[in-house]
Parts: C-alpha cells; structure tokens; sequence
C-alpha cells in the first residue's frame, strides 16, 4: 500500500547537460539511480552501493537487458543466467511498471544486475482484506447507502486519470496533512485502495 | 501503509482492498477519470457526448464528438484501431448506471482505457473548461499522442531516404540480424554493446534508433541519452528484405 508507483511521463523530458561540463572534459556523471518515492520509507538505500530503484519499463530477450524508470530517466540494465529474481517466478514475470530494487556491478561501461528484487506484496491481515465482489456490491449502493468511505492512496495525478467510482483521492504521504478528508464517525467502514501489485 | 495510518487515527472499521486498480478493471468494472485528466489529453482522447447531438450543439466539452447513448455501440465501425486508445464517454452528470453498460462493451472490443467522466458536462462546466456551442462532430476521429523521445514512421522514412547530413540512423539490432541486410547509410551497434561504443557516435548529429519492434530502440535512446546525445528512436515494426526497407507498422 506505502509503495506509491511512479507515473510514466515518457522519458526524459526534463534532461539537461550540465552547463559545467562544457568546460571540464571529464566532469563526474552521477545520474540519479533512486526513485525519490522509494526514499519515503527506505532511507537506508541512500547509503547502499551499487542499487537502483524504479519501476521496469520493458525488456527485451534479444539484448538481455531490461529497462528501469527512475523518475524522469530511463536505464538500461544488462542481466545474466546468473541473476537472481526474487518474488516473482522469473525474469519473463518482470513487466511495466512492476516496482524492483537492482544490485548491480559494474562491467565496463554496462550496468549488469545480479539479484533483481520485485518489491513484495504489502502484508495485510486477512480479516481487513476486502474482495472485488464485496466492493462491487457497496459501489452499486453509493458511499450513502453502503455506509463507507473509499479512499485512493495513489498519486493524484494516477487519481486524475483513473479511479474506482465513489473514491476520493488521499495519496498516502499526504494522510496526515489531508485526514480531515476522512469520516468524521471513526467507526464508519474506511475502505482504501492503490495500484495492486500484479 | 495508509491502513495502519488510519488505525493510528483511531478509525476501528478498515479494510483494504489490496488487489487494486488492475483487479477491479479486470473484473469487468468501470473506472472514472476527471475533467483535470481530459484537459490535459485534450487534442489525444476519444470525447464521447452521450446526450446526443441535440444536447451537444447547446454546449460540449471542446472536441467531443456527438453520439447518443443507445447508438454508441450501433458505431463500433468507427472507433479507432489502436486498442490503447483513450475513449471517455460522458453524460450530463456522471451517469453511472447509464454509461457503465456501453463502457463495459466498449472495452469488450479491446480498449485498455475506457472511462466515464467523473461529474459529467457539469462537472466540466463547473471545473470552466474549454466547450464548443453549436455545430458538433458526429464522426469519430483520433489523434495518438505522440511519446517524447519517438519519431514518426513518415519522418523516419524520409531521413532514410535523403540521409541528411544532421541526422545518423542507429540500428540496435544485433550484429546477426544486421548482417541480414540494413538500412543504407544506417550504423549497427547492437544494444548490448551501445554503452561502451558511445565514443564512436558524433555528438553533433541527432542519433535515430532502430530495432525491429521498438523495444531495443528505446533501450539504445536511453542510453544515448544519459550519454548526452541527441536522439530519438523508432517504436514501430520494421522489415529489411533485401536491403529494402518496409517501414513502419505498429
């Protein structure tokens, strides 16, 4: 639920050459390989060596590489036989815009992945768990009737452009700031919702 | 997790349905989007006024075309071909129970985004979006909205043709596939080794790339990109037979 997808603004829109370089041959190329909504909860990446997060974009069997959106930039990633996969069946699992963190090593110039990590399912206790049917049936009856309130934790802009009818849009690093949002009868049924993984 | 935020808040009746956007669409649901969404897609988008062309000439949303509910899926002939097509039906309001149907059978035909619009003609009204009074489409017709970064199958068929001396077509195929045939005047740098022959490419032309389905394409432009290059890339189905290019199919 706390995983906030990124949005697919295309590529690159916003790159531009430091001026800096212009005048130094070499000037160091750090480009950015952590996705800012990652840091919210995972401070520690900061400190972590050789790791990108983001979203996959696409992959192609042909050149053994998939491709990773970092917020607004796209990379390239090279992987082996060897690479390991975790809490997805295989590399053929990965597709857009499933959430992974890279380890990675460096040969030459190219970024080559060795354990590729789809982000997990978020726990949820079971007896919160609400189905498709369930939802359906208090949708059909409007938050009135059905006694609820639907609450959107994505992004707004994912909000904007689509999203479950009756929902209203809290996106999750904003609970706090927004909670007058929420019922004001703390024991009305609050039912929230995001992207899903897979 | 915003669940366990709301615990926190004291809220003693939460659930959450974890399966999401994606289950709720695929089990046959509609989804709303909203006027902010149309605005920005505007010029993109497959505007459906639902009240028909009477109501419409009084006033719709800029650019929409004008069919009456119960004619909408008698003119499935004219709905666009690309499935990834953005089709948004409205109706005066949101009209949940009137639009939900003609939106489940319109993406029975394959449309990934078909909507309803959240609040309608009125809701559009109220948010002074941009309407159009009297003479309105009843034809359908679509524009994609073309990705940043990608070039057109038209544009890229006439730098093949006249290589212009600012341009330089980059063909990511690998070195088997290319030795099948390539475009004329196109260099082969397979992907895989893109990033370590950056050296060989100039800086001063724009780099096109090419694969056969656009996938390794925009694979190559990234790297060009974070390379500093100038670049944009293919994403269309491409053939050489004989040294001939069949180009461009989506």
């Amino acid at each position: 639920m706390k995983y906030l997808k990124p949005v697919l603004i295309g590529v690159c829109a916003i790159f531009v050459l430091s001026p800096l370089e212009a005048f130094s041959a070499k000037a160091p190329q750090t480009p950015q390989m952590l996705t800012k909504r990652c840091l919210n909860c995972h401070q520690k990446y900061k400190d972590m060596e050789d790791i990108l997060t983001g979203t996959i974009k696409s992959r192609s069997n042909k050149a053994k590489s998939i491709q990773v959106t970092i917020d607004s930039r796209m990379q390239v990633v090279k992987y082996m036989p060897e690479t390991t996969i975790k809490n997805v069946p295989g590399i053929k699992s990965l597709k857009e815009p499933m959430p992974v963190r890279i380890h990675y090593k460096r040969v030459g110039e190219d970024l080559v992945a060795t354990d590729i990590v789809v982000k997990p399912k978020m726990e949820v206790p079971k007896e919160q768990l609400m189905s498709v049917e369930e939802l359906e049936k208090l949708v059909a009856l409007g938050p009135e009737k059905g006694g609820y309130t639907l609450v959107d934790s994505r992004p707004g802009i994912k909000y904007k452009a689509e999203h479950i009818p009756t929902a209203i849009s809290i996106p999750f690093p904003k609970m706090k700031e927004m909670k007058g949002k929420l019922p004001k009868d703390k024991n009305q049924l609050l039912i929230f919702y995001c992207e899903g993984m897979r | 997790m915003a669940a366990r935020v709301a615990a926190k808040l004291g809220y003693t009746n939460i659930k959450v349905f974890h399966a999401g956007v994606p289950a709720w669409a695929s089990a046959g649901n509609v989804l709303l989007t909203t006027s902010d969404f149309v605005d920005k897609r505007m010029g993109y988008i497959v505007l459906l006024d639902s009240r028909g062309p009477e109501a419409a000439e009084k006033g719709h949303i800029q650019g929409a075309v004008a069919i009456r509910l119960e004619d909408i899926v008698r003119e499935k002939y004219q709905f666009p071909v690309d499935r990834k097509a953005y089709i948004v039906l409205y109706s005066q309001d949101t009209n949940l129970p009137g639009l939900a149907p003609i939106v489940k059978e319109v993406s029975t035909w394959g449309y990934k985004h078909v909507y309803i619009l959240d609040g309608g003609y009125a809701g559009w009204m109220k948010k002074d979006g941009a309407i159009q009074k009297g003479m309105v489409r009843t034809k359908i017709y679509y524009l994609p909205r073309p990705h940043p970064g990608e070039i057109v199958g038209d544009e890229f068929m006439n730098v093949a043709n006249s290589k212009p001396a600012d341009k330089l077509i980059l063909d990511v195929r690998s070195k088997a596939e290319a030795s099948m045939g390539m475009i004329d005047g196109a260099v082969n740098i397979p992907v895989d080794d893109l990033q370590t022959r950056l050296v060989e490419l100039p800086k001063d032309k724009e780099i096109i790339t090419h694969c056969v389905t656009g996938l390794r394409a925009e694979m190559g432009y990234s790297i060009l990109r974070n390379g500093g290059f100038k670049a944009r890339f293919l994403n269309d189905k491409v053939a050489i037979i004989d040294n001939r290019l069949y180009c461009c199919f989506k």
